[in-house]
């Protein structure tokens, strides 16, 4: 039970009298002249929320734009009710190449507190309703002991507000948006989607290559980051270690085939 | 600090085995209260407790409150339950505010100094009384010496002790390393965890802290008494 191995205390050899400085404060440490407890005040509880399950998921993709896409893919991955260790392992499979501090454990739970995720027993009941289990109680030569009973395992279910945003999530049409309203750079989105669609993807460093010094980003001075940085935004191309084309992505590049690009040449 | 007086009365065979294991049992506990208190539970010690075997019925009301409400916790989990435990390990010890009334705080120096400031004059006189039995904190602890965890992990040690001096027919060695467990117990760990343990049952949301305070409460109490009772002179031999 114990681990000793850990201890914080290590022996001591040096000789030393420890009560030389202090004997004559002992007293003062004692702790029945002291106020009771009930001086600390009561944990304060959270304020209520109004905020609709639609509007607080909403507000949860919108805070953790970062995290959106792992989020949303948690939400339709437990469109039919998953397993909580499928569901963790699935986060870590859509974390693979985008570390975060954020752990599957704290993604559901804020998905949770959104009311995007419920939590259900495997039978498919709310997790809310089981009721607790009593530990087992065993005797052991005439002495009674509680034993811990195993849980059932859990699942996490895709509420009605979690479904309705992934719903909405139309990364397609944001890429639609990004294009109609960068017409300019159309060739540049074109380019990056191009190189982003090898087998091998491509690197920043070869991205940069292939677009920093086209004339087009030159005034206003833009660098390639802002336009992968955008493309990600909407989906077309992600970090698998290496920058890679999504299937929205190639369907952008179907939009965009007509467009006429030429890089610009070494020389130039 | 009482003044140490051997027992010069020897102990049966039967006797000294009986206390010998009632002694490890107790260093047992303290580690494991030490445990809990030093670092948030990790997978390793969830297994370990969950293979546990909890005391039904101590005789103390306090501990068995402990036991249950810990047990029940352990027959209830859920795949994410390590992190609800980190997350209440933070809310119960470390807190967000700045008022030193946060959180219960498991520092003696915070519910024994006027102002509840660390490093007090608790950590000193602990830290004199741990070099006095040739102990020092691991370069590798970083909190102050009056923590729980540490104190608590000083009755272990001090217990540990104990046993090996009885296994050694040390006798007074072993009086001594009690009488000295049961004056830390009055001077402190008696004095202030029933301070700290009273915010930990208000700011606890898991059942395993809840229960740990109680655990607490009801164990030092428990091993107070069995110290008094085990340093008192029996009646009838006088």
């Amino acid at each position: 039970m114990t681990d000793s191995r850990n201890f914080s205390l290590d022996e001591f050899d040096e000789e030393f009298d420890p009560l030389e400085d202090v004997e004559d404060d002992l007293e003062e440490g004692d702790a029945s002249d002291l106020p009771p407890a009930s001086s600390t005040p009561e944990p304060q509880a959270a304020p209520a929320d109004g905020r609709s399950a639609e509007e607080r998921t909403a507000d949860l993709l919108k805070a953790m734009a970062p995290r959106r896409k792992v989020l949303l893919g948690i939400l339709a991955f437990c469109e039919e009710p998953q397993l909580v260790d499928d569901v963790n392992a699935k986060v870590d499979e859509l974390q693979a190449h985008n570390f975060s501090v954020y752990t599957a454990a704290d993604l559901t739970a804020l998905l949770e507190r959104a009311g995007a995720l419920e939590h259900v027993t495997d039978e498919g009941g709310s997790f809310e309703d089981v009721e607790e289990q009593e530990p087992e109680v065993v005797e052991v030569d005439g002495v009674e002991y509680l034993e811990v009973k195993q849980s059932a395992p859990t699942r996490w279910a895709t509420t009605a507000a979690g479904m309705a945003a992934v719903e909405a999530d139309r990364p397609l049409d944001r890429l639609n948006t990004l294009f109609a309203e960068d017409e300019t750079y159309l060739p540049i989105y074109k380019r990056v989607l191009t190189l982003c669609a090898a087998n091998e993807g491509a690197t920043i460093k070869a991205l940069g290559d292939a677009v920093d010094k086209d004339p087009l980003v030159q005034k206003p001075r833009l660098y390639v980051a802002h336009f992968v940085d955008k493309l990600e935004k909407c989906d077309a191309v992600e970090w698998v270690g290496s920058w890679t084309t999504t299937e929205v992505g190639r369907t952008g590049l179907e939009i965009l085939k007509d467009v006429e690009d030429a890089p610009a040449t070494e020389e130039e | 600090m009482a003044e140490n007086t051997a027992n010069t009365e020897p102990i049966s065979a039967e006797d000294r085995a009986a206390l010998i294991k009632l002694i490890e049992q107790r260093a047992d506990t303290y580690g494991l209260l030490s445990r809990l208190y030093r670092v948030e539970v990790n997978q390793e010690l969830l297994d370990e407790l969950c293979g546990m075997r909890f005391p039904a019925s101590t005789g103390n009301k306090n501990a068995d409150q402990g036991y249950r409400l810990m047990a029940t916790y352990l027959s209830n989990l859920w795949e994410n339950s390590l992190t609800d435990l980190a997350v209440d390990y933070v809310r119960c010890f470390i807190g967000h505010g700045v008022d030193a009334y946060s959180a219960a705080y498991p520092f003696e120096s915070v519910y024994t100094s006027e102002k509840r400031l660390l490093m007090q004059e608790a950590r000193d006189e602990v830290l004199a009384i741990y070099r006095s039995m040739g102990l020092d904190k691991q370069s590798t602890w970083k909190e102050g010496e009056d923590h729980v965890a540490v104190e608590l992990e000083f009755m272990q040690i001090l217990s540990s002790r104990t046993v090996d001096a009885l296994r050694s027919g040390k006798d007074d060695d072993a009086f001594d390393l009690l009488m000295t467990q049961k004056n830390f117990l009055e001077d402190h760990l008696v004095a202030w965890t029933p301070m700290m343990t009273a915010d930990l049952k208000r700011f606890a949301k898991t059942d395993l802290y809840k229960g740990l305070a109680y655990l607490t409460d009801g164990f030092l109490d428990t091993d107070y008494e069995f110290l008094q009772d085990v340093l008192t002179p029996d009646e009838e031999d006088d």
